[in-house]
């Protein structure tokens, strides 16, 4: 389905996509949103600029090795927990700091454990998507 | 005892990561540690000798009271002593005879992990964490034997290890447990000073011996040691002669005290024991394979032990620790010998080999040290330990002297393969087409010391006698046995007329050698292989007979029987308590109090209705997207923003996939026909009465809201954060979040797996 109209239409979004998702994952924990969500947007966008160019052009547009991705975000959201062993406190425990940015929220380590989730999630449907596609 | 385990662990890890780039430090390092630490248990046979014991424990399942804990007596140090001795040379040898072979690292890593988990066996304390570090050796053995994996003979013969030591260890583990239970105690320390007659002992003797025979391979469990002869050879030396098939005649020397009265056990070691000592001579003279042979004579002697053991008195006690000890110095510098040769000539068949000794002379060396321990000739430990065991069956009961007539047969076998294994082998004419050279001063080494020691023992017995009886009294359930007399020379009496009985016989066994051959053929009816392997293949056979029937492969039953069980189970269940007269409609009104939710469900009606109405696949699909679009709606309806954005998204996701695998499924032309139809109709009909239902009655009882009000309560102060879904997955209940984050790659994995298999290899 490689049409000219989607392509197009998909170099336009997919930015917006991106931006978007980003946006879910860190107002997730005051507002509607969060790392699934915003896991699930990023896919559908990576999802569509597949079909419009195939394969290994998203790969190599975006730098994605699915495996890789599920498998950082996996070991991001444990070192939360790890994280939170190594400061005395109990397993998974939140941590949260006093630094506050503009546009993130406040860092800890919940953000850390979304930001993991957010990663093996897309990771894990792309590697679904890309093998479906490919067959 | 628990740093010496750490210490070997890490050296283990050091040859794993390290040994690719630079073999010789590892080595080196590894060799030196594992000395080390039979250096550092030898400073604990003076406290040993005068009576002290010493325990430790590390807690490690309080909640179980399960602790890592270590029991060194005799015994044990004995063992321990063994173990470490031997490692480090078999190490030494190995660092030789595994260079330049890939995956080296690999197998010293599974080599220390056994002799980690070997010294673990031997000193625990807590039968839960015997338990452990017994698999565990089963485990590293199954990787060590497997390790040429690319032969199928190889991981047949490990596979088949695995599965028998794991069987008899599921039932040591119970036997185990019932001991423990039964003694009031989980401590050996404190299990081996019980004196009562415990509840239902036949059981327990039952469970623990099934587990010490399929370990030390004895009948009907032995056929697996000579299949385990695929390792390499130092393997084969160190755990399968020396040290892990003598797990088994450790636990059951461990715990004779506590067993020993009961005639049961007696019986049965005996009897076994008997049986498998006969059975392993045998097949030792049938066999032409150097290796083979060994591993028979293996079997041959753990049934000594094993009836030993049976046999219950002091002196036989004692002499069945001193032939261990015999056994494992002459057995492994054997195996090792026959790696030496392997490894120089390509080829382990006594028929192809002769004369060796010039081409070989320091391996014939440790072969005929060794040779005369094995034959029991003298001035060798081996000598002194037969005469002590003809002696102490002499003094016995009358049934034993039956016993002594097989043991000396046995014997006299032992006698005429040690005459073919160092004079056959090494002397005659040489017949070998290439030049062969000698190995280097590492491989020739070990077997020459190990033989040496045999030696050492022989003459200087009398060193070692206060070791050795301490040894051996931790066997019996009382103090203060006789002393052990290790003089080489005990003078011209009954049990030097029987060794000369037993030389003679065993000449006459070398010189008729052919006919004995044939005569061996009969053990070929006691082998329990077949058995073994068509057991496994009705396994097999009957498993995919069972998983044809549940995973059969068409989705449509599939979703048959995922939406009939729950039809049935929950309609039973609202006959069976009469729930369907409770179902009232008091409160549909305010079901329909909220005026938007009506959009919502005309979307889910109109999709449903055209998926009747249409029989193109793309079609169905856009209307069941329909269906789950509505069903987001009555989310957001209701006011749950962010279970309706999920599932928007996720039906999005769902429709772009399914539009993908359509494209790419061959166009099929069939739709159901009308009974089928029919039938999907029922089973849809059915279900959605009996949700409605479930859904109805669920709404007329209360919904206790402590959760969810804990939940709102919390979420600011301490989950900082206003949304409260967001804050429970990723603070409240993360843990949970992430086991399905985890089961999400998994599944990612099993499709992925499942796309790429190619329609060939889509067979059970």
């Amino acid at each position: 389905m490689k049409t000219a109209i989607l392509q197009a239409a998909v170099k336009v979004l997919m930015p917006i996509f991106l931006v978007y998702s980003l946006y879910l994952l860190f107002r997730g924990h005051d507002s509607p949103g969060g790392g699934f969500i915003a896991a699930l947007v990023l896919s559908i966008g990576l999802i569509f600029h597949m079909i419009a160019f195939g394969v290994p052009e998203t790969q190599q547009t975006y730098k994605i090795d699915t495996m890789i991705l599920t498998g950082i975000g996996l070991l991001l959201s444990f070192s939360s927990a790890i994280l939170s062993m190594i400061f005395g406190e109990g397993f998974f425990y939140a941590l949260w700091s006093d630094i506050t940015v503009k546009g993130i929220g406040t860092i800890s380590s919940v953000l850390l454990f979304d930001i993991g989730v957010y990663m093996a999630v897309t990771g894990a449907i792309l590697k679904i998507a890309f093998a479906i596609f490919n067959r | 005892m628990a740093l010496i385990l750490s210490l070997i662990i890490v050296l283990s890890f050091i040859f794993l990561f390290f040994y690719k780039y630079q073999p010789a430090i590892p080595g080196a390092l590894g060799t030196l540690g594992v000395f080390g630490v039979f250096i550092y248990l030898c400073t604990y046979i003076q406290p040993v000798i005068q009576g002290e014991k010493v325990i430790e424990a590390v807690s490690w399942v309080p909640e179980l009271k399960v602790d890592i804990g270590f029991y060194l007596d005799g015994l044990s140090l004995f063992f321990a002593l063994l173990i470490s001795l031997f490692g480090a040379f078999i190490l030494l040898y190995s660092i030789e005879y595994m260079k330049g072979k890939p995956k080296a690292n690999r197998f010293f890593f599974y080599l220390f992990v056994f002799l980690a988990s070997m010294l673990g066996l031997v000193l625990a304390d807590h039968v839960i964490l015997l338990y452990v570090f017994w698999e565990m050796t089963s485990i590293s053995s199954y990787f060590l034997i497997s390790y040429n994996n690319h032969e199928k003979k190889a991981r047949r013969a490990a596979l088949q290890a695995l599965l028998i030591t794991n069987l008899g260890g599921l039932a040591l583990f119970v036997g185990l447990l019932l001991l423990g239970h039964q003694c009031g105690s989980f401590h050996l320390s404190a299990i081996i000073q019980n004196g009562q007659t415990l509840a239902g002992m036949s059981t327990i003797i039952l469970l623990i011996l099934i587990g010490c025979f399929t370990k030390s391979a004895q009948f009907p469990f032995h056929f697996w040691l000579p299949n385990a002869m695929a390792a390499p050879s130092p393997v084969s030396a160190y755990l399968h002669s020396a040290t892990m098939v003598k797990a088994g005649v450790f636990l059951v020397m461990r715990l004779n005290p506590v067993f020993s009265t009961d005639i049961m056990w007696q019986v049965s070691l005996l009897a076994i024991g008997s049986i498998t000592m006969v059975l392993g001579a045998i097949r030792a003279v049938k066999a032409f394979d150097l290796k083979s042979i060994l591993a028979s004579i293996t079997i041959s002697t753990l049934g000594v032990l094993m009836a030993l053991i049976g046999v219950g008195s002091d002196l036989a006690l004692q002499g069945a620790l001193l032939y261990l000890a015999v056994h494992a110095l002459y057995k492994a510098a054997l195996f090792l010998v026959a790696g030496n040769v392997d490894r120089q000539t390509g080829t382990r068949d006594l028929r192809k080999l002769s004369g060796l000794y010039r081409n070989m002379p320091f391996t014939t060396c440790a072969a005929l040290l060794a040779g005369l321990a094995f034959a029991g000739l003298p001035p060798v430990l081996g000598f002194v330990v037969k005469e002590k065991l003809y002696e102490a069956l002499l003094g016995g009961e009358e049934y034993l002297y039956w016993f002594l007539i097989v043991f000396i047969i046995t014997n006299a076998i032992y006698f005429m393969l040690a005459v073919k294994l160092t004079y056959d082998l090494f002397f005659g004419k040489s017949i070998l087409s290439q030049a062969v050279k000698e190995v280097s001063v590492i491989m020739w080494g070990p077997p020459v010391f190990l033989s040496l020691m045999g030696l050492l023992f022989g003459v200087g017995g009398a060193h070692f006698e206060s070791f050795f009886s301490v040894a051996a009294e931790a066997t019996m359930n009382k103090r203060g046995a006789r002393e052990i007399d290790l003089s080489l020379w005990h003078g011209f009496n009954t049990a030097f007329i029987l060794s000369g009985i037993t030389w003679l016989i065993g000449l006459a066994f070398y010189v008729g050698e052919s006919k004995f051959r044939r005569l061996a053929g009969i053990t070929k009816l006691f082998s329990l292989d077949h058995a073994y392997r068509s057991i496994l293949r009705h396994l097999q056979s009957f498993t995919y007979v069972v998983t044809r029937f549940f995973q059969h492969g068409f989705l449509t039953r599939y979703l048959k029987v995922i939406f009939v069980v729950p039809i049935v189970m929950l309609s039973w269940i609202y006959m069976e308590g009469k729930l369907f007269s409770e179902i009232h409609f008091d409160n549909w009104k305010s079901s329909f109090s909220e005026v938007y939710a009506f959009f919502p469900l005309l979307l889910i009606f109109t999709g449903t209705l055209f998926i009747l109405r249409t029989s193109s696949r793309l079609r169905i699909l856009v209307c069941l997207s329909l269906v789950g679009y509505g069903i987001a709606l009555f989310y957001a309806v209701f006011s749950a923003p962010d279970v309706s954005m999920t599932q928007f998204l996720v039906e999005t996701i769902t429709l772009v996939i399914f539009t993908i695998v359509l494209n790419r499924m061959p166009k099929s032309a069939s739709f159901p026909l009308e009974p089928r139809k029919v039938l999907i109709a029922g089973v849809s009909i059915a279900f959605g009465i009996i949700i409605t239902c479930i859904l109805i009655s669920v709404q007329q009882y209360p919904l206790n809201p402590a959760l969810k009000d804990f939940y709102i309560q919390h979420s600011v102060p301490r989950g900082h954060g206003e949304n409260v879904v967001n804050v429970m997955l990723v603070d409240f209940r993360a843990f949970d979040t992430f086991g399905e984050m985890v089961v999400l790659s998994m599944t990612a994995l099993g499709v992925v797996a499942l796309i790429n298999l190619k329609s060939k290899e889509d067979k059970l």
